[in-house]
């Protein structure tokens, strides 16, 4: 037998790497050029019909590139920015050039460090350096940046009843971003307006949704900036961020008399933004819209934090967003209203009804431990501190007056007391055991368990860098942090938690939801998977990796158990069982006159959704009575047993989770939202009226439902 | 050889795993808390931060466009007054809004009319009404006017004529209020002697309450260096002066409640009728936060710790005192014995959320805030949680503890953190005999009087119970201990023979140590781990009556390094000086000395400890004694140690002591500044490469 030769295999394996690489060199696509087989069109100035579809036709002006969806039935037009200003408009032109442009730009000049804003209109139309394509059913233009010596494509097609505006990928070309970045880019910001002398209202998605009328008198107040899914948690921030809600489900929904439009940041919202003005400010429109970060920039602190003699700096990211923006508006020229819009809204974010055609009723937390810290003869340690046994669930679960109640039992997990990121569930005997938890899944609940395979405290699948800059300053894992109540400012005490690298998400969910099909639960629920937003880029990582990763490893979970997700990002809900902690007011932003429950509309009667919690609210008679008014199902955080092991704890937020305090609560409220139930039938929400203290809610199926704030009581009709 | 290395290397994995165990142990592990997004809080006895719900929740916010009057321009105070309307002095506006008490546009007053010419009114800063007659403060103008209803000026309160009130002194009112009598106090900015008074005609009176200087240490060392400077090396020093108050206001029985911005001391103050405090403050768990208004806890945020800054006060008919933080857009409400109830507000674009929150005001059970930025007048009523606090507070306060009792239980379902609530269960069930129950309760509330009280109580019933079988059992005792010496003889000691010779005779004996070279470091080591463990002991063990400290929070390493640090420096210290002075000792008679003249310290320290559980607060002067005579006794064995083995005179023996000291208090202060200094290079080459690496 001839001898294992290993020069001769090392010269084997050695050729055909070489030959791979000559292939993937060779095989490397070139960028596609997206004006490719597109034929220009004349720069005249006049309306061309681009596109027909669905009874909407578009036309489009190449001269001046404003464009119009055109009803085919009512006539009505909606254009995508002014087309003139009245004489007596005090609008400086500036303003009024920038307010027809389609695209504006925010810039930043690497050398002098400073940002500018530019848009399409100034620097491209009025300068003739911009192209106009014809599409199949649309259009696309190419507008040049000269000076600045960047290229961007905007592209819009009409397709299933829907106008598309696309910044389609790749399309973005620098030639020397060394003299100028292009940072981030608004998409029609007029598309969604109203004058303010006219009536009508844009709905922002803050909260459960949030009114800025067009006659808004705060003129004065805070534009409305916010970034979609929160801010990046890879951020290091020392001082807690403090902006209300988060924007989980983005859209932007305008009325303007009998007209009405929603437009939905279908692709590129990971680096999205919503923002929003009201009229009055700089010109005469209520507008909103959304910008995208092209570019990710952070504020650096060089120096010291600690003294005045920190100054700060800008970094940015050197990935830039290659994917595609695309924002869909779809119209409704005649009978406009918001719970239409709404509804609208509803078949985005859930395509089919509930996959379980599951119905929420009531989803409570029942917390099973606690990490207690105690000593020992001086030495401190932490000791698992049982707050609901495996016996108090059981007596729970057979509540006769909490019958068909959801479940979800939280800090059962040894995951959970450790902080680790283990894949496989494993209940802390002390607290749950298997038997037990088997007793308490045969009672009429469904059961759920909470986990985290986001967030994790010791473990080395971490994201740990920021930029590429920061990697050999920061070096260590960068993460969440706590904040003091008093301060907002880093509670130093308690560990960060790490972030899981984005590329393990899915491993990690896959196995969880493996082990969690030989329990006897019906699926598992988090409070971190579906709402999260960070960049991994320590793995090349950005936010739409994060968010992809993170929505391919719930939809592959979904197929398998079911899934309970708090506050969770749009992509996430139609994957879900049910969905909680769905918020019933809005951030009270300064610009907008109220909250609007826009969000329990568009959910409607396609899964079940509930408020936060009841017992944890400042007034739980009043979240219980919104929960009726807004299609809700009830929310409750407990502990079954003494609480007094929670002081001083993690879970010191829980100070009012008592259930034997809560008790007679919980089981008149559930009986009462019965009896609601059984007369809306789960129907959606079509109509909310708030008048001082009382509000008036109406269901598809004619039930009105009032309730009164002030005497807090309630009454059903029809 | 495989199995040589196997076993090495299962021993050093068994080494590294039992010291990160212990590592573990020895460090303290917070896991992280939830990021639920409720904005209450309130302190722990720790003056550590902890969620709380919320007492009260906005109610409405009032803006000016919408009301027929227009935006508010840089509002900056608000009035309640006695007619039921609500006066806004909307500064920027160069008028005083009156709205109703449903917050309805009623009327302004933008003119007022001055010996019968009308003139347009100029920033108003400050409001009051009473009587009938209002009052203006315009700060610009540098007068106070007093006005009917309607505008027409009836005098005003201008610049004093007065020794105190010397040319050099600007007269800037900000603030006035009147009391039952008309009397008028007005606030002057800078003006650090209290507030003016004048007759309701305008007639200057006096100077009312100024706030005291605090006695701090800085204070206290100028103060005697003062006594034996000259007069103009006096004059080059600085002169520490009180300072103005930041507001005020008067409650229906003339107590006048002020708040100081910039201080620690003395932010709130009620005084009487002669300008005297007469506030209850709360003394808290730590001293250090007792008196204290505003936030117990502070951080540096670029450079600059976080504070409060209280401009206004505003106190309800229930004696609730409101006070307005505007650096954190917060108020604090304290019921009338100074005891925090809530905070709640803030500073933030969203919500209702200030910019720069300017004035309070209380309207029955509601708060009105005032922001100057925002323009807004925002109202606050109190939760359900706030109504039931509220309630329970004043039974409490009334002695009505029994009745109070209930509400305090509904307050713990909402509320498991709040302190005061287990202060009134205490009080409760120490009023219906549960002793033990008060006790647990009195502990959770970190009440150590009345955890003292309850035990005392306990304490008499479980002796009575108990006496007869406790002396049973001590005779049985003792007559086990004198059968078991006399048939027995057991050979075993407390302590051996030398230890014993050293407590009592501890020249002879060290003498005899000395020269027969008997010093061993066994001793040494023996009684620095006793030491240690008594440590430990006085820190965790010490009975909750008499133990301040945080049993969960603390690190043993540190206590552990502390003692080995202080005794390896005070001995080489002491070697060094008495090698300098010519003493004889050598380090390990030095060292093996020190050890034994600790021992008394330490059993004290123990006989301390077990001591605390069985006295009440009265009684702790026994502890007292006990720790003093162990002090006493350590420092004499110590004086005779060092006596001996340096060969010194008693003089000599206890200069080196003191001596000693003095050089371990340098060592530790160079320690702390050589720590220092080096974090400052590391901090300046990070700061550099930051630099670098960014630029």
């Amino acid at each position: 037998m001839k001898k294992f030769n290993i020069k001769s295999v090392f010269a084997l394996v050695l050729c055909l790497a070489i030959v791979l690489s000559i292939n993937v060199y060779g095989a490397t696509e070139k960028p596609v050029d997206v004006t490719s087989g597109l034929s220009v069109i004349q720069k005249t100035d006049e309306y061309k019909l681009m596109g027909e579809d669905s009874g909407l036709k578009l036309f489009l002006n190449p001269k001046t590139t404003n464009f119009y969806v055109e009803d085919v039935k009512t006539g009505e037009k909606t254009y995508a920015f002014p087309e003139s200003f009245p004489k007596e408009d005090e609008t400086a032109l500036a303003q009024q050039i920038e307010m027809q442009a389609a695209l504006v730009f925010t810039l930043w000049d690497p050398v002098k460090k400073t940002e500018s804003r530019k848009n399409s209109n100034a620097v491209c139309v009025k300068q003739g350096n911009y192209t106009v394509y014809s599409k199949e059913n649309g259009f696309l233009i190419k507008y040049v940046l000269k000076s600045q010596k960047i290229e961007i494509c905007l592209s819009v097609i009409l397709e299933n009843g829907k106008l598309y505006c696309s910044i389609p990928a790749n399309s973005i070309k620098e030639e020397a971003p060394e003299a100028t970045m292009l940072l981030r880019v608004a998409v029609l910001p007029f598309m969604i307006k109203g004058e303010a002398n006219t009536d009508g209202m844009i709905i922002l998605p803050d909260g459960s949704g949030e009114v800025l009328d067009f006659g808004t008198t705060r003129k004065n107040a805070n534009v409305y900036f916010k970034h979609i899914y929160g801010r990046d948690l890879s951020a290091t921030l020392s001082v807690e961020d403090k902006t209300g809600y988060d924007i989980n489900c983005p859209y932007l929904a305008v009325i303007n008399g009998d007209n009405g439009i929603l437009a939905i940041p279908e692709k590129g919202a990971a680096v999205g933004y919503v923002n929003a003005n009201p009229a009055g400010k700089s010109n005469n429109f209520a507008n909103a819209y959304f910008s995208y970060d092209y570019r990710a920039g952070d504020i650096a602190i060089i120096g010291d934090k600690q003294t005045m003699a920190s100054q700060s700096t800008r970094v940015f990211s050197e990935d830039v967003y290659e994917g595609d923006i695309t924002v869909s508006y779809s119209f409704m020229f005649e009978a406009a209203s918001m719970p239409a819009l709404a509804k609208l809204y509803g078949e985005y974010l859930v395509p089919e009804k509930s996959q379980k055609g599951e119905s929420h009723s009531a989803i409570i937390d029942i917390f099973g431990f606690v990490n207690e810290p105690k000593s020992f003869f001086g030495f401190p340690y932490t000791a698992v501190s049982v707050i609901s046994s495996g016996e108090d669930i059981l007596s729970f679960a057979k509540n006769e007056k909490l019958k068909g109640v959801t479940i979800n039992l939280k800090n059962v997990t040894k995951e959970q007391q450790k902080g680790t990121l283990d894949t496989k569930i494993k209940l802390i005997s002390k607290v749950i055991s298997k038997s037990q938890l088997k007793a308490v899944s045969a009672n009429d609940v469904n059961l759920y368990v909470d986990v985290d395979p986001i967030t994790f405290s010791k473990n080395t699948f971490a994201v740990n860098s920021f930029f590429t800059a920061s990697k050999t300053i920061y070096g260590a894992p960068i993460g969440l942090y706590d904040y003091r109540e008093s301060t907002h400012m880093v509670n130093k005490k308690v560990a960060k938690k790490l972030l899981l690298k984005y590329t393990k998400i899915d491993s990690v969910v896959g196995k969880l939801t493996a082990s969690s099909n030989k329990l006897d639960i019906d699926g598992l629920s988090s409070e971190t998977l579906g709402s999260m937003s960070y960049h991994d880029h320590s793995n090349g990582g950005t936010l739409a990796d994060t968010h992809a990763a993170i929505e391919a490893a719930i939809a592959s979970a979904s197929k398998k158990t079911g899934l309970l997700l708090s506050s969770p990002n749009d992509y996430a809900i139609k994957y879900c069982s049910a969905i909680t902690d769905i918020p019933i007011e809005s951030s009270n932003d300064d610009l907008c006159s109220g909250s609007y429950p826009f969000l329990q509309m568009a959910l409607g009667d396609r899964i079940s959704y509930s408020t936060e919690s009841i017992n944890l609210y400042r007034s739980p008679e009043t979240m219980f009575l919104k929960a009726l008014a807004t299609g809700s199902a009830l929310r409750y955080n407990f502990i079954l047993s003494d609480t007094e092991p929670i002081i001083g704890t993690e879970l010191n937020y829980l100070y009012s989770a008592d259930f034997a305090s809560f008790k007679e609560m919980t089981e008149r409220q559930y009986s009462a939202w019965h009896q609601v139930n059984a007369k809306t039938k789960g129907s959606a929400l079509v109509g909310y009226t708030e008048n001082e203290n009382t509000i008036v809610a109406e269901f598809a199926n004619g039930t009105v439902v009032t309730v009164d704030l002030g005497s807090k009581s309630y009454s059903v009709a029809g | 050889m495989l199995k040589t290395k196997l076993s090495s290397v299962s021993r050093f994995f068994k080494v590294v795993c039992s010291s990160l165990i212990i590592l573990c142990l020895l460090s303290t592990t917070v896991f992280a808390a939830s990021d639920l997004s409720y904005d209450g809080y309130n302190y722990d006895a720790y003056g550590v931060s902890t969620p709380a719900p919320e007492g009260y929740e906005p109610l409405l916010q009032i803006r000016g466009e919408e009301l027929p009057c227009g935006s508010f321009n840089a509002p900056e105070d608000i009035f309640y007054a006695k007619d039921e309307k609500i006066y806004i002095a909307d500064t920027g506006n160069n008028r005083i809004v009156v709205l109703n008490k449903n917050y309805g546009y009623e009327r302004q007053i933008d003119t007022i009319v001055i010996d019968g010419k009308p003139e347009a009114l100029e920033k108003p800063n400050g409001v009051y009404v009473a009587n009938d007659n209002l009052y203006i403060v315009q700060s610009e103008k540098q007068r106070v006017l007093r006005c009917s209803l309607s505008g027409e000026v009836l005098s005003q309160f201008l610049r004093p004529v007065s020794d105190i009130f010397n040319d050099e002194m600007t007269y800037t009112p900000i603030k006035v209020l009147v009391n039952n009598s008309g009397t008028v106090y007005v606030l002057v900015k800078n003006f650090v002697y209290g507030a003016l008074t004048y007759s309701p005609e305008g007639e200057f009176l006096n100077y009312y309450g100024s706030n005291k200087v605090s006695a701090t240490l800085e204070v206290l060392l100028d103060y005697f260096w003062k006594q034996i400077m000259s007069k103009e090396q006096i004059d080059q020093m600085k002169r520490y002066v009180p300072t103005e108050y930041a507001n005020f206001c008067i409650d229906d029985d003339n107590f006048i409640y002020t708040v100081t911005k910039g201080v620690t001391a003395n932010q709130v103050c009620r005084l009487n009728t002669l300008g005297e405090n007469v506030l209850t403050v709360y003394e808290r768990n730590i001293s250090g936060h007792t008196g204290k208004f505003g936030d117990l806890e502070r951080q540096k945020m670029d450079g600059i710790w976080t504070t409060n800054t209280f401009v206004d006060i505003a106190v309800d008919s229930d004696g609730f005192i409101n006070i307005l933080d505007q650096e954190n857009g917060r108020i604090f409400q304290f019921d009338p014995e100074s005891r925090l109830m809530h905070i709640f507000g803030g500073n933030a674009n969203v919500g209702y959320g200030f910019a720069k929150a300017t004035s309070l005001e209380v309207i029955g059970d509601e708060i009105l805030v005032v922001d100057s930025v925002k323009n807004t007048l925002t109202v606050f009523s109190p939760t359900e949680y706030g109504v039931l606090v509220k309630n329970a507070v004043m039974l409490y306060n009334d002695g009505f503890y029994t009745e109070a009792a209930t509400a305090w239980e509904e307050i713990i379902t909402r509320n498991r953190n709040f302190e005061l609530a287990y202060d009134g269960l205490g009080k409760a069930a120490f009023e219906a005999g549960e002793y033990q129950k008060a006790m647990k309760y009195y502990k959770l509330a970190f009440s150590r009087d009345g955890y003292s009280d309850a035990f005392k109580e306990y304490r008499a019933d479980l002796l009575r119970v108990s006496i007869p079988y406790i002396a049973t059992a001590l005779i049985v005792i003792v007559l086990a201990i004198a059968i078991i010496r006399l048939k027995f003889k057991p050979k075993f000691k407390i302590m051996d023979t030398t230890t014993m010779q050293v407590l009592f005779h501890p020249s002879d004996t060290l003498f005899e140590m000395k020269y027969h070279k008997r010093f061993s470091t066994k001793v040494v080591l023996v009684v620095l781990l006793f030491m240690f463990i008594s440590l430990i002991c006085t820190r965790q063990l010490t009975a909750f009556t008499f133990n301040y400290n945080n049993i969960e929070e603390g690190n043993m390493l540190v206590v552990l390094f502390a003692l080995l640090f202080v005794f390896v420096a005070f001995c080489t210290v002491n070697w060094c000086i008495t090698s300098l002075l010519d003493g004889k000792g050598k380090f390990k008679e030095i060292a093996c000395s020190t050890a034994y003249a600790l021992i008394p310290y330490v059993a004290c320290s123990y006989l301390s400890v077990m001591l605390s559980y069985f006295i009440t607060i009265d009684e702790g002067m026994f502890m007292s004694i006990i720790t003093a005579v162990g002090f006493l006794w350590s420092g004499i064995l110590l004086i005779s140690a060092f006596k001996t083995i340096h060969e010194y005179s008693f003089t000599k023996s206890v200069l080196s002591i003191i001596i000693t000291v003095l050089g371990v208090i340098m060592l530790i202060f160079l320690c702390v500044l050589l720590v220092g200094l080096l974090e400052q290079i590391v901090s300046f080459f990070a700061t550099i490469y930051n630099e670098i690496m960014y630029r």
